[in-house]
């Protein structure tokens, strides 16, 4: 169990004493992943999530389960432990990972580059011993002329290069899969509902329940339980304030990290390049388009509130742009920004922060049944679920061992064809494979829903492509509330057009879904639009502008773009 | 606004370039100021997306003012009385005269506007009526949804629309192609009178008088068949307002022409230079440059490209940008443009700034664009429509401005007053 901290005897609690078992909070990988093993393992669990499943780092991650190579010489178990867990999600969740080439091109500099070359190659040696584990391919020493031939868009001098492999996934749909596994087997989540108090015993300071209030309604109420986990990520000392005790028993240091999204594959292979500063960063492909990632700043901000600014977006394109400037003429369509919950420490910069992870028992602090996670990764979110379980299941004294690397998440127990859906539905063979990507074998029951009522078979969001019986299917059956919770879990228009061509019409479908008057659409629509708008202007070039002016003059045209709109509390009836 | 109305005698030349819905207004301008006119089309742009609302405001705004004043109030507006002899002229849309029109749009919203294209449903004409809306499969159109969103906005109140079969669909692939496709079968008669066929059903079975029907933004492309369809049913029929890229802008295309009898030249402007005591159009490529006394620059703004945003990092080399640039320019250069202020950055401006509008506040994105200033050859130049600083992105304010270029000035005081004033 790798840094389990300070433990000391906690008392045990007997199951089925309060209303749940476990109240978790926190939408995240962790989250969802501890709620579905404690779910698993026999716990009554209830889930809760302040904004929506992934909003934080989860879903604003590079999307890479990657085993960081870069962890190799300072941290070598972070890279098993993360190599070995990518590979237990890879037999999880298979439809929702895609492989990622890596090249890294080492410039020419003379004796000192070949030399940089060879501990380079040496360096991916080494790394190759981890690579079975998560059934990567080894890596492969390049000449200049084979890196070009593999990107001709590389910039400058080469001596040379590796190859190296990784993964890439969903970071959303990890989340939403690993939550909605957990509630068909008895969990409750409540999403968009925050924590107001964790209530301890007077004298012996144990956990007996918590008191929540649903953002948007305003309804309150009060769960008993025995334990409560907080994996809310960088909003772990908020969470841990609530119960009374100090902030800092659960401190971390949170780092603004942002990646920026173009509208299509710039490269076929990700590359690894050097900010102004030294960082390591990368451009890489990732689902349709490219990426380039990431900064790693701490932050003081408002976490409900995170976006990239324009200072970021230019910080990352430059250096990408040294090793590939290409870029520079690309056309960036979306930013994302996330807080990474990094283990505190005072002194270190960013980039050398450890990546490890970390259960506190607070039974330490005097709050016997209170849990904190801090620190983590998106690669190893299952270990560390799985290590906070096992805690759990001392203190409820459960003779159940973890299953989740073994039980496929929905839709990751079998391998769909998505010509065979395409053919079966008459959609287009783009629209098909997307929805078999994110949906796994899911997929056919979101085809049923439109060979029943054929009309949802439309394309909602022509960018993506999502169909309407998706859109339907995310609000019944994976907890979106709003046009932005729809958005997180199919990518609905996230595309060029800016949500000009669907968010009106996914919100008439969220309202509907939802039994809400359709004034509820309008104002989704919109500050969906608003939103969105804001994390694109940031990277904005020539192509973006003039479509963003069509789309404002659009939204004004159909929906009316209201003046008091950005307020971002919203209100719907009880 | 500083547009810089132009004073050239009658029997002179001017030149307008851009064939969008100021650079119509302002050719009309031209025309009946006795001036022989050039009208440079180099394609429609931003009007022919329009949604086919006649906007002088933003609609909110117009919403809002009516909720604390009352309809009289606003019926009418200086710009309105301004613009209507050339909408006339036109032939395509209506202009509100004692009542302020409401529409229906896509996105389930009742709203009120200045004017519309003919062949959008004047809801604020059709209290105590039925409004069929017809089950369409088409990606946009869920008729009970909208029917019942519709009927819900208190700006519908008085009117019911009840979502209804009816086959508007002739092919199977009409599910899917783009309105402005829908809408050009219709411009043939026989595709007419094969609709008019399978909604006449609908309409025996409903007293005639309390009874319209409203489709989606499919009734013509060419020009609008709304009426005609109406006519033969018996009931008034209407489109839906869609957002940008519907078909009130192929409708306008195609009627443009009726704006002006000047000459059209088919080409891009890249310069206006000064040439004595008049000023010198220079064309793209081979064409021969044109000597004007007045020229009025409708370029239009980001969308129709007469406006580019061009960062001074858009293209940079890998060591990145070599000059700070201005971030926004016209595409044409000319005499008296204010040259855009350089940028404070070597990478652009601050981004963060750019947004959508916020608070009541347009984005930069919508206020960007030029100004004249006082300069030699200026007074002979004017802007107009999107590719003016400031102004609001809607049709009225375009088409005003586009008048306003021949001398017409907006009295607010005396509407009536200004129609005879007329240049």
């Amino acid at each position: 169990m790798s840094g389990t901290a300070r433990r000391r005897p906690t008392p045990t609690a007997p199951r089925g004493k309060g209303d749940v078992d476990v109240v978790v909070i926190g939408g995240g990988v962790n989250g969802t992943g501890v709620a579905r093993d404690a779910t698993m393992r026999g716990l009554k669990v209830a889930l809760f999530e302040r904004n929506d499943l992934a909003f934080g780092a989860s879903g604003n991650s590079s999307g890479m389960i990657h085993g960081g190579p870069r962890y190799l010489t300072y941290d070598p178990a972070v890279t098993e432990t993360s190599c070995r867990d990518s590979g237990h999600i890879q037999r999880i969740a298979p439809h929702l990972l895609f492989r990622i080439p890596f090249l890294f091109p080492v410039a020419k500099t003379g004796t000192k580059s070949r030399v940089l070359l060879t501990l380079v190659d040496a360096f991916f040696q080494a790394y190759d011993e981890y690579q079975p584990l998560k059934h990567g391919k080894p890596h492969a020493r390049l000449t200049a002329d084979e890196l070009r031939r593999l990107e001709p868009g590389i910039h400058g001098e080469m001596e040379g290069g590796v190859s190296f492999d990784e993964w890439g996934i969903d970071g959303a749909r990890l989340c939403t899969e690993n939550a909605v596994d957990a509630v068909e087997r008895g969990a409750k989540l409540f999403t968009g509902t925050t924590i107001e108090s964790i209530e301890r015993k007077e004298g012996t300071g144990e956990v007996v329940g918590v008191r929540y209030r649903d953002l948007r309604n305003g309804r309150t109420g009060r769960l008993t339980t025995s334990a409560v986990v907080n994996a809310t990520g960088a909003w772990a000392p908020i969470t841990a304030a609530l119960s009374g005790m100090q902030a800092q028993r659960a401190r971390v240091r949170p780092g603004k990290g942002i990646h920026v999204a173009f509208d299509r594959r710039l490269t076929n292979f990700a590359i690894a390049a050097r900010t102004i500063d030294g960082r390591e960063i990368f451009i890489e492909p990732w689902q349709n388009m490219s990426v380039i990632g990431t900064t790693d700043d701490d932050y003081y901000g408002d976490l409900d509130n995170v976006f990239a600014t324009s200072e970021e977006v230019r910080y990352l394109v430059e250096g990408v742009a040294r090793v590939f400037p290409g870029v520079y003429a690309g056309r960036i369509m979306n930013t994302w920004a996330g807080v990474r919950p990094t283990l505190y420490k005072y002194g270190p910069l960013e980039d050398a922060l450890s990546r490890n992870h970390e259960v506190i028992d607070h039974a330490a602090h005097g709050a016997p049944g209170i849990y904190s996670m801090v620190g983590g990764k998106l690669a190893s979110y299952r270990l560390f679920a799985e290590e906070m379980t096992d805690v759990l299941a001392e203190r409820f004294q459960l003779g159940t061992k973890c299953a989740t690397h073994t039980s496929a998440l929905p839709g990751g127990d079998e391998e769909l064809d998505s010509a065979d859906v395409a053919a079966d539905l008459q959609i287009d063979a783009v629209a098909a494979r997307r929805l078999v990507y994110r949906h796994g074998s899911r997929a056919q029951r979101i085809a049923e829903r439109v060979k029943e009522r054929p009309r949802e078979g439309t394309v909602v969001c022509p960018c993506e492509p999502v169909l309407e019986a998706e859109v339907r299917y995310a609000v019944k059956h994976e907890f979106a509330r709003s046009v932005d919770d729809v958005s997180r879990r199919t990518r609905l228009g996230l595309g060029a057009c800016g949500g000009m061509r669907c968010a009106a019409r996914c919100g008439q479908i969220v309202a509907e879904e939802r039994g809400l008057p359709p004034r509820f659409a309008r104002e989704q629509a919109i500050r969906f639009l608003m939103r969105t708008a804001r994390t694109r202007v940031v990277g904005l070039g020539p192509d973006q502008a003039r479509q963003e002016a069509l789309a404002i003059a659009s939204a004004r045209a159909e929906l009316g773009v209201d003046a008091d709109m950005d307020a971002n509390t919203e209100s719907e009836p009880r | 606004m500083t547009n810089g109305a132009t004073r050239a005698p009658r029997g002179e030349r001017a030149v307008i370039v851009g064939a969008g819905v100021a650079g119509a207004a302002a050719a009309f301008a031209a025309e009946r100021a006795g001036l022989s006119v050039t009208w440079v089309d180099g394609g429609v742009g931003a009007s022919g997306l329009t949604s086919g609302a006649l906007d002088l405001e933003p609609w909110e705004e117009l919403a809002r003012a009516l909720d604390v004043t009352g309809a009289d109030a606003l019926s009418t507006s200086a710009e309105v009385e301004l613009a209507r002899d050339f909408v006339d002229a036109l032939g395509l849309w209506e202009l509100a005269r004692d009542r302020v029109p409401i529409v229906a749009t896509t996105a389930g919203i009742v709203r009120p506007t200045r004017g519309f294209d003919r062949a959008l449903l004047d809801v604020s004409a059709m209290r105590g009526r039925t409004v069929l809306v017809p089950r369409v499969d088409r990606a946009g159109w869920d008729a009970d949804w909208l029917a019942r969103a519709w009927s819900e906005d208190p700006r519908g109140r008085g009117v019911t629309f009840v979502a209804v079969d009816a086959p508007v669909l002739r092919y199977e692939e009409e599910s899917r192609v783009v309105d402005a496709e829908l809408a050009g079968r219709h411009d043939d008669p026989a595709r007419l009178a094969w609709l008019v066929d399978r909604l006449a059903p609908l309409v025996r079975a409903h007293p005639a008088e309390r009874l319209a029907i409203l489709l989606g933004p499919w009734l013509g492309a060419a020009s609008e068949r709304a009426t005609e369809l109406g006519a033969r049913l018996g009931v008034p029929v209407g489109e839906a307002l869609s957002g940008t890229a519907g078909t009130a802008g192929l409708r306008f295309e195609a009627a443009r022409a009726r704006a002006c009898h000047g000459e059209i030249v088919h080409a891009s402007v890249v310069r206006v230079e000064e040439d004595g005591s008049a000023l010198r159009v220079v064309f793209a490529g081979e064409r021969p440059s044109v000597r004007a006394h007045a020229v009025v620059l409708a370029t239009g703004g980001l969308v129709s490209g007469g406006l580019v945003f061009s960062p001074p990092t858009q293209g940079a080399g890998w060591d990145g940008p070599e000059a700070a640039k201005p971030a926004f320019r016209l595409v044409v250069d000319a005499p008296g443009l204010e040259p855009a202020r350089l940028a404070g950055s070597m990478h652009g401006p601050p981004l963060d700034e750019i947004a959508w509008p916020r608070g009541g506040h347009a984005g930069a994105l919508e206020v960007a664009g030029s100004v004249l200033v006082a300069h030699g050859g200026a007074s002979l130049i004017s802007i107009v429509g999107d590719a003016r600083r400031g102004a609001p992105r809607t049709m009225l304010e375009a088409i005003s401005s586009g008048l306003q270029a021949f001398g017409a000035t907006v009295d607010a005081h005396a509407p009536q007053a200004l129609v005879a004033a007329r240049i």
